[in-house]
């Protein structure tokens, strides 16, 4: 197959032109621009639309009419703008309408700054929006792997009617790498719950409202045992964890590092192997578990203050010491800084 | 037509689509002039792409004698705000021998020559970047009109092309070819001379007649703040 080279912001956009979104609503922020120019240029030449909504919240609101028509359909955003959108994407999550968000994080909190960090893990892992609800949160670590887990995120948007989050970063999408580009979604699922203007059916509705308390206890319900079943859909990628001492868990961008770390640790004579969650939600508690009776410590390297690290707590729980590596704000963790924590731990 | 040399004018400017390698062509044309022994303003004017702009990569990358880079200073480095008081200052400036320009992508670096271009009094190298293997840059008839567009919207020509296909890292002779044929098929179509070849460093291309400038482009160890 034929590589182009590509941003990850661009991969996104082309995973999803090719998974058969037509359909993007967005408003723009820093550093996730190139999505909405390249859905602009590529659209029209599909006959799909691409629209420049007057905020972020009609944007994720628009998301919701046409995923309720069946459409594929994105909207993407950075940190301040993924907070203005979480009311909406509680009601797609509440109304069961397939979608894909992608969050493109920075530094936070309030405005903060436009480089690239992760600090909106518990926005798109631990709800963000108000409710009882979950989505699928995949986080891609390359370009390649933006593209594929977008296309992918949409059969899992409509295999479970539930919205899928990318939740990358401003490195990450700015970065360029080359790739192989997935083909052409030919066949689509079959949509009878949609709202369109087929006659010869009973009437669809689309809501998430519920005055009667019962009836939403019925829905929450419902929507939580599909949560465990979207379980199943659990992802994560190893590298050197057979014969670890330690282990260095990392995602998106944070994982190229910890890559490199790893290279470096076992240079010194430090058996560091690295576990790479690629869904944070699910999040991949039994395979960490199962690391734990050849593992002395783990680490979680994250670009926040420790935000993914209490996942990776409740895996382990408190049978081992875990340690909180990363820097903040859009400060990127290097590589020799990483390995003198570790190498301070494992020298003890 | 002009002549194929670059470095007869003073000021050169990279511009083209969104990647196609401005920034690192900026940069290592800066350098390559630099080699020279004389003096280079390097003018970081992209205000768009956090994380990968001349500002970021400079500070990671091996220093360069004889280059100075001009790009905002203070807070203002860090947003994405369009400040270009000191693209004008350098123009007005007879500091430097050379200025050689990095422009944002597109339709933002157009808006941005378009504010420049009455101020660019000395001779200049006003160049269209190509590299088939990025989106929208795979065929002849979209950079024509891309050229098209943007020369339309500027009020400007360019003065040469740069044939700048790769594919980062994985780069081949073969890649680099091919995109100088489509370089050379599309400076047919517009009348505009291809002026320079982008090499990533360590790759050896040779080109049947052609006499003009080969650049070698260093590389980022990519991701570059992992080293």
């Amino acid at each position: 197959m034929e590589q182009v080279l590509l941003k990850g912001s661009e991969a996104i956009a082309e995973g999803a032109v090719l998974a058969g979104c037509r359909f993007f609503f967005g408003y723009p922020i820093t550093p996730q621009n190139e999505i909405p120019e390249y859905f602009a240029r590529r659209l029209p030449q599909v006959n799909g639309t691409f629209l420049q909504a007057e905020s972020e919240i009609a944007a994720i609101n628009m998301v919701y009419g046409a995923g309720g028509t069946g459409a594929r359909v994105m909207t993407s955003s950075s940190s301040p703008g993924m907070s203005l959108k979480q009311e909406g994407i509680s009601y797609l999550s509440c109304a069961e309408v397939p979608c894909v968000i992608v969050s493109i994080m920075r530094g936070g909190p309030g405005l903060g700054a436009i480089q690239g960090a992760q600090p909106d893990y518990f926005q798109a892992v631990k709800g963000g929006g108000h409710g009882d609800y979950k989505n699928i949160v995949l986080a891609p670590s390359t370009v390649q792997e933006a593209a594929d887990l977008t296309y992918q995120a949409f059969d899992l948007a409509d295999k479970y009617r539930n919205p899928v989050i990318i939740l990358g970063d401003g490195i990450l999408a700015q970065m360029m790498e080359p790739i192989v580009l997935p083909n052409e979604k030919q066949d689509f699922p079959e949509k009878n719950w949609a709202l369109n203007l087929d006659k010869n059916r009973p009437r669809n509705v689309i809501s998430s409202s519920y005055p009667i308390v019962e009836e939403l206890e019925k829905v929450i319900i419902r929507l939580n045992q599909k949560a465990e079943i979207m379980k199943g859909e659990v992802r994560w990628d190893t590298l050197q964890v057979e014969d670890a001492d330690y282990i260095i868990v990392a995602y998106g961008t944070s994982a190229r590092i910890a890559k490199a770390v790893v290279r470096q640790a076992r240079e010194i004579g430090i058996k560091l192997g690295l576990l790479r969650p690629i869904t944070l939600w699910p999040f991949p508690y039994d395979a960490i578990y199962s690391l734990v009776p050849q593992v002395k410590a783990f680490f979680a390297l994250e670009m926040s203050t420790g935000q993914m690290i209490e996942d990776v707590k409740i895996a382990i729980g408190r049978e081992r010491p875990v340690y909180h590596i990363g820097r903040y704000g859009g400060v990127i963790p290097r590589v020799n800084e990483t390995l003198e924590k570790i190498t301070a731990v494992a020298k003890g | 037509m002009n002549s194929k040399c670059i470095d007869c004018s003073r000021i050169i400017i990279f511009t083209g689509d969104f990647g196609s390698g401005k920034t690192m062509l900026a940069l290592n044309y800066a350098r390559y002039l630099a080699s020279t022994g004389k003096h280079v303003g390097l003018i970081d004017a992209d205000s768009s792409k956090a994380c990968y702009r001349l500002r970021d990569i400079l500070s990671v990358y091996p220093h360069i004698d004889n280059v100075t880079l001009l790009s905002p200073l203070g807070k203002v480095a860090d947003t994405d705000i369009p400040s270009l008081s000191h693209v004008w200052a350098a123009l007005q400036s007879n500091m430097f021998p050379y200025l050689v320009f990095d422009l944002p992508g597109e339709y933002k670096g157009a808006v941005l020559l378009k504010s420049i271009r009455t101020m660019l009094k000395d001779s200049y190298e006003l160049l269209y970047v190509i590299n088939i293997c990025r989106p929208f840059g795979g065929n002849l008839e979209e950079i024509v009109a891309q050229i098209e567009k943007l020369q339309y919207y500027t009020e400007m020509r360019f003065t040469g092309l740069v044939a700048n296909t790769n594919l980062g890292r994985q780069t081949t002779e073969d890649v680099i070819v091919k995109g100088f044929a489509a370089a050379s098929e599309v400076s047919r179509v517009v009348g505009i001379p291809v002026k320079l070849i982008g090499v990533p460093k360590d790759i050896k291309v040779s080109i049947i007649d052609w006499n003009g400038q080969i650049l070698e482009i260093f590389l980022l160890d990519e991701p570059y703040w992992v080293s």
